[in-house]
């Protein structure tokens, strides 16, 4: 919804993949349009995301084999397909977050340092 | 990870069209959730579809980012453009033809004429370190040392002295041809080669199986030992190992087989492979003479093998103080020539002629390229409109030259594919030429398969990036409106277009001199005078037989030579038949000398010793010119006579009667076996159509035996049909003797210059055609783009005929200056025929004339064509 795009910002770059990977690691096997929805939700609405954009992503963590796909029912009753996170996709999630905890704290520092 | 991202993405680039099905369907399904949620917000059932989409954001981009992220983005867009390459060339499929077709022709030629160089001439010969190898040659001071000169320069004693008293090369070894042996109950001759014992260590080959001759075998005393060569061991043994330790019955001789030499190996002379090859000390064993301590008979070939760290100067200095020293040294002197290649005989000949050959090939294919770039220039017309939108739709310039490329790409590899198969398909036959005979690979060579994909690429960048930079270089306003309307420029295009024209017509003037040429040459040739005719004359030559050679030379006194010659003088068609020995054309000759009382001969050998029987000369035609000719009088016993050709009796007697007079064969005149010159003849060309040799003397075999190399046959009508009836006579009358060939005499002697000459002339009319196509499509393209201004011109009331000259004075211009600037190059280009024109300089104004006339007269007609169309124009037609 372009026009309430009022403080509302770009998914930082290289983040989406971990979001997703959380997402699905939190709630389980989950189709595209949920694994959306919950990065909105969680986001609470401070995140403008094209939501087709979760797609080439999907097939990003797919090939490095850090989460599987199969067709499934969604709660609506329609065909989706449903994507769950591998043991590999586990490892690789938390060795990113403490990446990310690292860089955060580390920006952090630095910008309490400036001010 | 990364490999496995990789696999995932090779794997992607398949089952492309299943992934996009799964894909399509997660974002349908998404699209309808999004959807029923914003339902479910309160929004009617097409407001909630828009903002779904909305929401969901560019479902394109984010396919076209999906797809780049699945497969390999370079090799989708590859197949892309293959797919949409192939369309085209469904499209024009004959346009396709044509190419592949022209490229095939031009680049096979060039393959085979590349692999013919690669495998014959450039060939090192097949032993260890051939580099070290230099060859011993001896020339007459003051005449140069020239390869295909190389002859047997060796005596046997002159040999043996060096290599025993040298120490500038690690070794000396000779070889000589030991005659066409004849295996008692065989048919088949087995040619033989002399060598030194230390040949196959000095030369560096080793044994396929047994050993190879040694010093010890090269001893007068030893046993008789020989090795064969791999072909003779599978012709002769069926390459049984057996095959050592066999006995070969050569004449008299029992030789003991002791090995096989390799399969590449084939001696010292590329194309003359011996069967076998025996020490130098079994010849007197095998011929009727003893050549071991005759210091004035030469036989030998010897090469050198160098010592490491030896440069061929230093070795050639050292070998000529030491030749200095010998007999007879005196107006000589000893040269060395790399003897890499083993002694060039063939491939001399073979190089200029392979090279030459090779740059008319790509003269040719040049052309072809220009064609292939013209017609592709000319469809680029239809598609410049398509080409316009895409580029207006943003693609990138290079992207659409990708993919124009690819098109020429996918015809260039087609092309040269062909090329290749053609090329692999012709190089069987062409090794297999008697004239070469070459011990060459079946196959193409991978050089030669490189070579042609390099050519192939060459050829890609004319007639494919070319018309493709051009293509896009478009004004693409104009190129949107309807582009044959206003399209009336195309400038840098159709300049393109003019700029082919005239580098093609430039070509063919030079190919079309270059054909008139030799063909000028050749008819000089055929229409000289040979001092004999070349018409109606057979030659049967006898195959060069030592061991037979004492049996030949008593002939003329044998039983069924008289009998031959009277069967043959009686055939139908027949109208006269001789003997002779050493005479033109029979691929030997004897040298002499010849004094008068009064000036004694100041040099050795210098006048050409041919021995005939009676009615030679009006066999052979001849000319008498004054005395008579040698004839049944002539016998053994009587006065011994002599005929003398013209410039022999001039350089004797200068300008007095020569009839009557005396000459001895000794340089000082002899009066004991003097003879008398009974009759003058006509000058004749000895060795070949260019061989102004004049020195002859002719000697009836009556009284001077010889071996007797062919008989002369004079037919009555076509001299190729008599032959077959010839050969059978001979075969009756004289079963015992071998005739290698009865040929017409035309084409013995010029065989090579009608080849050439024809080969000129079919590059000359295949470059005339090309042009001619060339100009075709250049003018009508030019004519595609033109057509709505032509048609203004014509509804503001132009006549057809106006309009027509407006267009012809335009190509006129470009045909009559590159006609000037082909003429130019054909000039430069012609003193390369200087060695092989005959009796016609390479710069003839006629010629060079006649070339540029013919071109233009092609290019008027190609011109012609394209423009009546012009005159035709209906103006409604054209600004509808």
């Amino acid at each position: 919804m372009g026009n309430t795009s009022e403080g509302r910002g770009e998914v930082p770059y290289g983040t989406l993949d971990l979001m997703v990977l959380k997402t699905l690691d939190g709630m389980g096997p989950q189709h595209g349009y949920g694994i959306a929805r919950r990065i909105e939700q969680v986001s609470g609405g401070g995140l403008s995301l094209n939501q087709g954009t979760i797609y080439p992503a999907l097939l990003r963590l797919e090939q490095h084999g850090w989460i599987r796909s199969d067709w499934g029912v969604s709660e609506n009753k329609r065909r989706a397909r449903f994507y769950s996170i591998s043991a590999a996709g586990r490892r690789h999630l938390a060795a990113e977050e403490q990446n990310w905890a690292r860089a955060v704290a580390m920006v952090n520092r630095l910008l309490e340092g400036e001010s | 990870m990364q490999w496995r991202v990789a696999l995932a993405r090779l794997r992607g680039l398949f089952g492309r069209r299943g992934a996009q099905f799964r894909l399509d369907e997660e974002i349908e399904a998404h699209l309808a959730m999004l959807a029923e949620e914003f339902e479910r917000q309160g929004l009617a059932p097409e407001a909630a579809r828009l903002a779904a989409r909305r929401e969901f954001g560019g479902v394109a981009q984010m396919r076209e980012s999906w797809r780049e992220q699945r497969g390999l983005p370079f090799f989708d867009a590859l197949a892309q453009d293959l797919r949409y390459a192939l369309r085209q060339i469904r499209q024009h499929a004959r346009f396709a033809c044509t190419a592949v077709a022209t490229l095939a022709l031009g680049i096979g030629a060039n393959t085979l004429i590349y692999q013919v160089l690669d495998a014959v001439v450039y060939h090192p010969l097949p032993v260890r370190a051939p580099h070290q190898l230099q060859i011993l040659k001896i020339a007459e001071d003051g005449r140069p040392v020239v390869g295909d000169q190389i002859s047997e320069d060796f005596s046997y004693p002159l040999f043996r002295a060096m290599a025993a008293r040298q120490d500038a090369a690690e070794s000396l070894f000779a070889s000589g041809f030991g005659g066409q042996q004849h295996e008692p109950g065989s048919s088949a001759n087995i040619s033989v080669s002399l060598v030194s014992g230390n040949y196959f260590t000095g030369i560096g080959a080793g044994a396929a199986l047994g050993r190879v001759l040694t010093p010890e075998d090269d001893r007068v005393e030893a046993p008789a030992a020989g090795v064969i060569s791999h072909r003779f061991w599978e012709k002769r043994f069926a390459a049984r190992p057996q095959a050592i330790g066999q006995i070969l019955q050569l004449g008299h001789t029992a030789v003991t087989v002791v090995g096989v030499a390799p399969a590449e190996f084939f001696g010292s002379i590329f194309g003359l492979e011996p069967d076998v090859w025996l020490p130098t000390s079994l010849q007197p064993r095998i011929m009727p003479v003893n050549w071991l301590h005759d210091d004035s008979s030469t036989w030998l070939n010897v090469m050198a093998r160098l010592k490491p760290g030896v440069s061929p100067q230093r070795a050639q200095a050292a070998l000529e103080a030491l030749y200095r020293t010998q007999p007879h040294a005196e107006h000589h002197h000893l040269s060395l020539l790399s003897g890499y290649r083993g002694i060039p005989m063939l491939q001399d000949r073979l190089e200029t002629l392979g090279w030459g050959g090779m740059v008319l090939v790509t003269v040719i294919l040049l052309i072809a390229c220009c064609n292939l770039a013209t017609l592709v220039l000319s469809r680029g017309v239809s598609r410049t409109h398509e080409i316009g939108v895409r580029l207006a739709l943003g693609a990138a310039r290079g992207r659409i030259v990708r993919q124009l490329l690819t098109e020429s790409v996918t015809l260039a590899i087609a092309g040269s594919l062909a090329a290749v198969a053609l090329a692999s398909w012709v190089w069987p036959v062409i090794s297999s030429f008697a004239y070469l005979a070459l011990p060459a690979p079946p196959g193409l060579g991978w050089h030669a398969m490189l070579f042609s994909g390099a050519i192939a690429a060459g050829a890609l960048c004319l007639f494919g990036l070319a018309p493709a930079m051009a293509a896009t270089r478009l004004d693409l306003h104009a190129a949107l409106q309807d582009n044959r309307r206003t399209y009336s420029g195309g400038r840098s295009s159709g300049r393109l277009g003019r700029v082919l024209m005239a580098a093609q017509i430039s070509v063919s003037v030079l190919l079309v001199y270059g054909a008139a040429l030799l063909g000028r040459s050749l008819w000089n040739i055929e229409h000289q005078d040979f001092g004999f005719r070349t018409e109606r004359l057979l030659l049967a030559n006898f195959e060069w037989d030592q061991a037979d050679a004492s049996a030949s030379e008593r002939l003329h006194e044998d039983p069924l030579a008289a009998p031959l010659l009277d069967r043959l003088n009686r055939l139908p068609g027949v109208v006269s038949a001789a003997l002779c020995a050493f005479g033109p054309l029979s691929n030997a000759s004897e040298t002499g000398t010849l004094s008068t009382p009064e000036r004694s001969s100041p040099a050795e050998n210098d006048v050409l010793v041919v021995h005939v029987s009676a009615r030679y000369f009006e066999t052979m035609g001849t000319p008498v010119l004054r005395g008579r000719a040698i004839d049944d009088r002539d016998r053994a016993g009587l006065q011994r006579v002599v005929v003398l050709s013209q410039s022999e009796a001039r350089r004797l007697f200068g300008n007095t009667d020569p009839i009557g007079r005396l000459v001895s064969k000794e340089s000082r005149f002899e009066r004991k076996d003097a003879m008398t010159v009974i009759g003058v003849v006509r000058d004749i060309r000895f060795s070949g159509p260019r061989d102004t040799a004049g020195a002859l003397s002719y000697v009836p075999l009556a009284q001077e035996p010889a071996p007797v190399t062919s008989i002369a046959v004079l037919t009555a009508g076509d001299a190729a049909a008599g032959a077959r009836a010839v050969t059978e006579a001979m075969k009756e009358a004289a079963p015992s003797r071998r005739v290698a060939r009865v040929e017409p005499v035309s084409d013995t002697f010029m065989i090579n210059d009608q080849l050439l000459a024809f080969l000129g002339g079919m590059f000359g009319v295949l470059a005339l055609a090309l042009t001619a196509v060339g100009m075709y499509g250049v003018i009508s393209y030019g004519m595609a783009c033109r057509t709505r201004e032509l048609g203004i011109r014509l509804a503001l009331g132009a006549t057809g005929a106006s309009m027509a000259r407006l267009v012809a004075g335009e190509h006129a211009l470009i045909v009559a200056g590159s006609a000037a600037v082909g003429a130019v190059a054909a000039l430069a280009a012609a003193r390369l025929l200087r060695g092989t024109l005959f009796g016609v300089a390479p710069g003839d104004p006629v010629l060079l004339l006649s070339a540029a006339v013919v071109l233009i007269a092609v290019a008027a007609l190609a011109g012609w064509l394209p423009t009546r169309r012009v005159v035709r124009l209906d103006p409604m037609e054209t600004l509808r």
